[in-house]
């Protein structure tokens, strides 16, 4: 005996039970869409960045120097000295003079030791120096 | 009665939220180009304004030597400017001076549209000043 395929009220009731959560998932999903840039997660390696409102930025894969607050330094992921970082950053970055180079520093940094890596910087003669900071709305 | 099933919507859709929860950086990032300005290099800019900006990380600023505000300071500079547009405006932050309190600096100068602003730099740190 073929049996006629009853209606199932409950189904229905536990599908529409679903609404709510469903709507609240594209409204978080509408969130992340517009409030979110999605781009190339930076490495900040735990360097705390300063912030301005300054509106400048510029995209690019240059070479990158690492400043903590106590003045130690890091480029291209591994830890140097100040004395070897003009040698570091040459054996880094062989084409170092004519790129721009995005120096992340703490926002604690002391100018003593600003003073000491831009000096050191100085003598590259990098055509650019950037310094890294967090857009501040 | 046709029922379209909202199961499979459900996972899309969720599928879609952990992407761009995982995706998404809320952290907006600048570059500011910072021009350096060497003690030695002092004599090629005799022919511009020189505007020295001296101060620490408690507040005091001084500009050629005289203390001033910021607010102050900065409305001299624009004051200074604006009939001579060859100008430097050299930033001396004192040896523990912080990053953060030199932004705050070249923000200020910024605001009131002072451009040539360097980062001065020494061979040998003198005492602070200030």
């Amino acid at each position: 005996m073929k049996l006629k395929k009853k209606y199932n009220q409950n189904n229905l009731i536990g599908d529409n039970s679903l609404l709510p959560l469903v709507n609240i998932i594209f409204l978080l999903l509408i969130f992340f869409l517009l409030a979110g840039v999605i781009e190339k997660k930076r490495d900040l390696y735990d360097v705390k960045l300063p912030e301005a409102t300054l509106e400048q930025f510029s995209e690019g894969d240059g070479p990158e120097l690492h400043v903590y607050s106590n003045g130690n330094l890091r480029v291209g992921g591994n830890n140097v000295k100040i004395g070897n970082l003009l040698k570091s950053l040459k054996s880094k970055y062989p084409d170092l003079k004519d790129s721009e180079l995005l120096v992340t520093a703490d926002a604690n940094l002391t100018s003593k030791h600003l003073n000491e890596i831009l000096l050191i910087l100085n003598k590259t003669q990098i055509k650019k120096i950037n310094l890294l900071t967090l857009r501040n709305e | 009665m046709v029922r379209i099933s909202l199961t499979p919507v459900i996972d899309v859709v969720f599928i879609l939220l952990i992407f761009f929860m995982l995706a998404t950086n809320f952290q907006k990032f600048n570059q500011v180009d910072i021009n350096v300005t060497a003690e030695t290099a002092a004599p090629a800019q005799e022919d511009r304004e020189l505007f020295i900006v001296e101060f620490n990380n408690s507040g005091n600023y001084k500009l050629n030597d005289d203390p001033y505000s910021l607010s102050d300071l900065t409305e001299k500079i624009k004051a200074g400017i604006t009939n001579n547009p060859d100008y430097v405006v050299i930033l001396k932050p004192s040896e523990k001076t912080n990053l953060q309190s030199i932004f705050n600096v070249l923000e200020t100068l910024t605001q009131y549209e002072i451009d040539n602003v360097s980062i001065g730099v020494k061979q040998n740190e003198a005492k602070e000043k200030i």
